[in-house]
């Protein structure tokens, strides 16, 4: 099979669910051939569909995205991009007071079949604006289901979900992952939202983790077999809403849980596992739940800070090896 | 802060002790760790040490007292301290029984002070078979783990249920022991004969036989020369069968199974020994019908194959006797097999017995062709 | 463009209608069976009238926290909206929205809202989709003075213009927002001067007078659906309450509410009709009793429907 890159990926569901519903378009910056947004999530769209469905908007976040729900609530499914995950901040009426409430505020008139798509996440110097990974505020505020894709594989498939979703989905992107190939269908196909994979089977711990780290906990996986631990990775692929089943399947095999997250702590997709587990999964722990998040500091410019503020490989492996091996003691 | 000194559960099933003697008097100091009393249980006399430092209150229960585990037996503490709530109440519950869940044992019973922690996990495998926290003994763990739940578990021993097989087969056994006056005589065959003449019969047959297959084809010959040792003990009667049903038996995972050949007699060794691979096969998947098992006038077993030299097997209920069969040993005489024959003395008795030992050792030593 | 008897009796009803019925709200919320807090729209009655009569029933609307004569001159049943105020389950929205949420899609009100500005992207959106999908519609946002700050505003303005969308920005100036008099909130005096900032064409009206109102939208409104592109219709107007019922209102002097008093947009729109021999005097009574029996049997409804079972709470957050 052929291997494309994540954000080729991005730009085939993309293309193929605009060339089978002709509501479906794209909005946002940049978005047109022969820019193709910022990391090429949009290339070759508006060369091969011609532009009327690939609109290059002005820089007014509140704006376009606002347009989007309109559009949405009178019959067209559109795509909107910004082009940082960071900027939602500038959008947050549209997205958390309107798009997010319509349907339920309106009594179930209307469906806001809308996608907003934002590259997130850092480990590359961005700085502290361009680096925030905001899952956690989109799962907190009912009416959003919330996506994070952790290869090309899962990209294609669950943004075309996303598409075909009649909801408001805010899909997020990491800018670690655009350039990362891996083996993807030519044919459009998708993956269920709210549905997490177990991307590595293990009976030892139980290593929750999405997007990016996903990438991280499999390396860790790596290096914890050659010492004996056989860890498995769950990858959430959907944090809102959770799959809980799965989380908890997974736990009561291994009896012990690392939630391994890039961003902060407090009030944070990670503290929702872990109180899943704690409340749903007591019986199965074997060991006290960890978790493993940034410092809670702003993220730094410099790579040695921002290394040191996120967490790495290594600090999974230490905290897995520790909790195993303090279970298993003599 | 006063501390209560429990009646520690000392065993699984333990329910009470007995206090045999205080080693220390109300009002004296003592020191955390220091021995207070001797207690005693059906099994064992253990000490009780005092789970802190202090004086000795009040001793609750006089020497010879038979206490309920978990009962207050003193109160240590500071001179002067209110301990009437340790007096109020008459005694704590007696332990639950094995399969009481984990939190009535929570109540500190082991002799170090201090709440046990254990995980979740482990309490509920704990739990599931019966136990609780307190029935491990696992100093310096700050927190009770699967693992450690696992060991413990591990050292107890598990009890599972009988299998219908092995349940019928004890009854049989049991019945056989106790209502069967058995004897048993020993003897050895040659068998280098038999076994140079093994690879054409083998040809003859046109299948591989096994030295098994020969035991049992020699013992059919021999019961069809000398059939009074089938003879069967019925009340007040002695049954003689009229053929050979010859029953071999068959290890399986949990149990012992006994198909019967029937006819062995009239069944040459090729014939025979396909019955007896397609039985042992069935009985092994457990597709033996009633009529496989019923029937037998004679059982053979050979343990052989495990090393065994020679044993004394247990008469079949309803048989005249069985013959164990060892495995073939090479001696200077050549390749010799122990047989030993166990008999009903109330139909078959030594002289019979005796005969036909003969018969089968002159059969299988003679190793006549035409006869197999 | 000249109005017809036809046109006058619509624009007529519809301000009749919104006026009896904001009075009605005003007597029950303070008798406390309306939940929550109302702003009502009296005075303003003419700006909805006007613009919306130009509007059919599959154009779009999107509308402010003072809804309430916007869904009404838009085709809103007395009945459903009043349900939804007194929080019954046979509102337009369930229950679930109540006075600054209220909508009903299926005759493209859009929904009031409760964010300043809010609904003034969403209507751009509308605009686009009924561009992209070709179908000659427009879409209509209502906005008040204190919205013309917002970063909306100005983000929704300048994205209309540039895709070019049919879509009409009405800001009803009614001189306040909240308690804030537009000349401390605001340089300029005229909010339609913003326009040219954005490259669309602003126009200032009178907003006590339907005829006028109905004039400059139905030029703007004719434009916007031909396809030449987005405008901004400025309409000076008064709310005769206060911002929200229960607010004192002591930011505004006696003497200019007295002002604008004289200028009832119904005695207004009653005297021109009757000037131009489009409605009758009889036939404004009939007009005017037939909205007085029609609000009683909506209240009657109202207070006969059942409340929501609470179960309803939890359904409806996604499709």
């Amino acid at each position: 099979m052929r291997k494309i890159s994540y954000s080729e990926a991005i730009a085939e569901a993309q293309l193929q669910e605009m060339q089978r519903d002709e509501k479906v378009f794209l909005m946002g910056l940049v978005l047109r051939d022969p820019y193709g947004s910022a990391f090429g999530q949009t290339k070759g769209i508006s060369t091969a569909l011609g532009p009327e469905r690939v609109l290059d908007v002005p820089v007014s976040e509140n704006g376009y995205v606002g347009a989007g729900v309109g559009a949405a609530i009178t019959g067209m499914r559109p795509v909107v991009e910004l082009q940082f995950s960071d900027f939602i901040t500038i959008a947050m009426d549209q997205v958390v007071q309107q798009a997010a409430n319509m349907r339920y505020m309106f009594g179930g008139q209307i469906k806001v079949p809308m996608v907003l798509r934002a590259p997130t996440g850092a480990y590359l110097s961005a700085a502290a604006h361009h680096s925030h990974c905001l899952e956690s505020w989109f799962s907190f505020i009912p009416g959003i289901k919330v996506v994070l894709p952790s290869d090309a594989y899962d990209a294609k498939g669950l943004l075309i979900s996303a598409i075909r979703d009649d909801n408001f989905v805010i899909y997020l992107e990491h800018k670690k992952l655009f350039d990362k190939k891996a083996e993807v269908p030519e044919e459009p196909y998708t993956i269920p939202l709210g549905k997490a994979a177990v991307k590595r089977q293990g009976t030892d711990l139980t290593i929750v983790a999405w997007s990016f780290m996903v990438s991280k906990a499999l390396e860790a996986a790596a290096a914890l077999e050659k010492k004996g631990i056989s860890a498995e990775v769950v990858d959430l692929r959907t944090v809102s809403p959770l799959d809980e089943e799965t989380v908890l399947s997974s736990v009561e095999k291994t009896g012990k849980l690392v939630v391994f997250q890039e961003t902060y702590r407090h009030c944070s997709v990670a503290t929702d596992v872990s109180a899943l587990v704690a409340e749903k999964g007591f019986d199965f722990l074997d060991a006290p739940i960890r978790l493993i998040t940034a410092k809670d500091v702003p993220i730094p410019f410099a790579p040695v800070l921002e290394n040191f503020v996120l967490p790495q490989t290594e600090n999974l492996v230490a905290e897995a090896e520790s909790l195993v091996t303090k279970a298993r003691r003599g | 802060m006063a501390t209560p000194v429990l009646m520690p559960k000392l065993g699984l099933t333990m329910e009470s002790g007995k206090v045999v003697s205080w080693k220390k008097r109300e009002g004296e100091p003592v020191a955390k760790g220091e021995t207070l009393l001797e207690v005693e249980t059906d099994k064992i006399v253990s000490e009780v040490q005092s789970p802190q430092a202090g004086f000795l209150l009040k001793v609750l229960e006089p020497e010879e007292a038979e206490v309920k585990v978990q009962a207050v037996l003193a109160v240590i503490g500071e001179k002067g301290e209110d301990i009437s709530s340790f007096l109020a109440a008459p005694g704590q519950p007696s332990a639950p029984a094995v399969n009481a869940p984990a939190e009535a044992a929570e109540a500190p019973s082991l002799p170090a002070a201090g709440r046990l922690r254990i995980t979740p996990r482990a309490r509920k495998l704990l739990a599931e078979r019966g136990f609780a926290p307190a029935d491990l003994e696992a100093p310096g763990v700050d927190r009770i783990g699967e693992a450690d739940v696992q060991d413990f578990l591990a050292r107890q021993g598990q009890i599972r249920p009988m299998s219908r097989i092995e349940k019928v087969a004890a009854e049989r056994m049991t019945a056989s022991f106790r209502d069967i006056p058995q004897f048993s005589l020993r003897f050895k065959a040659e068998l280098d004969r038999l076994l140079d003449l093994l690879p054409h019969l083998k040809e003859e047959a046109g299948r591989d036989i096994t030295v098994n297959d020969l035991i049992l084809r020699g013992v059919a010959i021999a019961l069809s020369r000398f059939p009074e040792v089938q003879c069967q003990a019925r009340g007040e009667g002695l049954f003689q069968p009229g053929s050979v049903n010859l029953g071999f038996a068959v290890a399986l995972d949990r149990g012992l199974v006994v198909p019967v050949i029937r006819d062995a007699g009239g069944k040459r060794l090729a014939a025979l020994s396909r019955e007896a691979a397609e039985l042992s096969e069935r009985a092994k998947e457990q597709r033996l019908r009633p009529e496989d098992v019923s029937g037998g006038t004679f059982t053979v077993s050979n343990l052989g194959m495990f090393g065994i030299c020679s044993f004394v097997p247990i008469v079949n209920p309803g048989e005249g006797a069985i013959l164990g069969v060892g495995g073939i040993q090479s001696v200077t005489a050549g390749r010799v097999v122990e047989l030993t024959l166990v008999c009903d003395h109330r139909s078959v008795n030594g002289a019979t017995g005796a005969g036909f030992c003969r018969e089968l050792k002159s059969v299988l030593e003679a190793a006549e062709e035409a006869a197999w | 463009m000249d109005i017809t008897k036809e046109l006058a009796e619509v624009m007529y009803r519809s301000m009749h209608r919104i006026r009896l019925f904001e009075e009605k709200v005003e007597e029950l919320f303070a008798a406390g069976e309306l939940p929550g807090f109302v702003h009502l729209y009296i005075g303003q009655e003419a700006c909805a009238a006007g613009v919306c009569a130009n509007l059919s029933a599959e154009d779009y609307i999107t509308s402010t926290h003072r809804g309430h004569g916007h869904c009404i001159a838009k085709g809103g049943a007395l009945d459903r909206m009043m349900a939804e105020l007194f929080a019954k389950s046979t509102g337009y929205n369930k229950g679930k929205g109540g006075s600054m949420h209220l909508a009903s899609t299926e005759i493209g009100i859009l929904g009031a809202n409760g964010i300043n500005a809010a609904g003034m992207p969403i209507a751009v959106g509308a605009a686009l989709s009924a561009k992209m999908q070709k179908n000659g519609r427009v879409a209509v946002a209502f906005l008040g003075d204190g919205a013309s700050n917002q970063g909306t505003f100005h983000e929704s303005l300048n994205l209309a213009a540039v895709l070019g969308l049919p879509v009409v920005f009405v800001c009803e100036n009614n001189q306040f927002a909240v308690g804030t008099r537009i000349t401390e909130s605001t340089k300029i005096t005229d909010i339609a001067g913003r326009a040219s900032g954005y490259g669309l064409p602003g126009v200032i009206e009178d907003g006590m007078n339907v005829v006028k109102v109905f004039q400059a939208a139905s030029r703007l409104i004719a434009a916007a659906r031909a396809g030449k592109g987005p405008a901004l219709l400025e309409l000076k107007t008064w709310r005769y309450r206060a911002h929200f019922q229960g607010e004192p209102a002591s930011y505004r002097t006696r003497e200019e509410e007295a002002e604008w008093l004289k200028k009832d947009p119904l005695e207004i729109a009653r005297g021109q009709f009757a000037e131009k021999h489009l409605l009758s005097g009889s036939r404004a009574a009939e007009i005017e009793k037939e909205v007085k029996v029609e609000l009683e049997r909506a209240v009657d409804f109202a207070r006969r429907s059942p409340f929501p079972e609470p179960a309803e709470a939890l359904v409806d957050v996604f499709a």
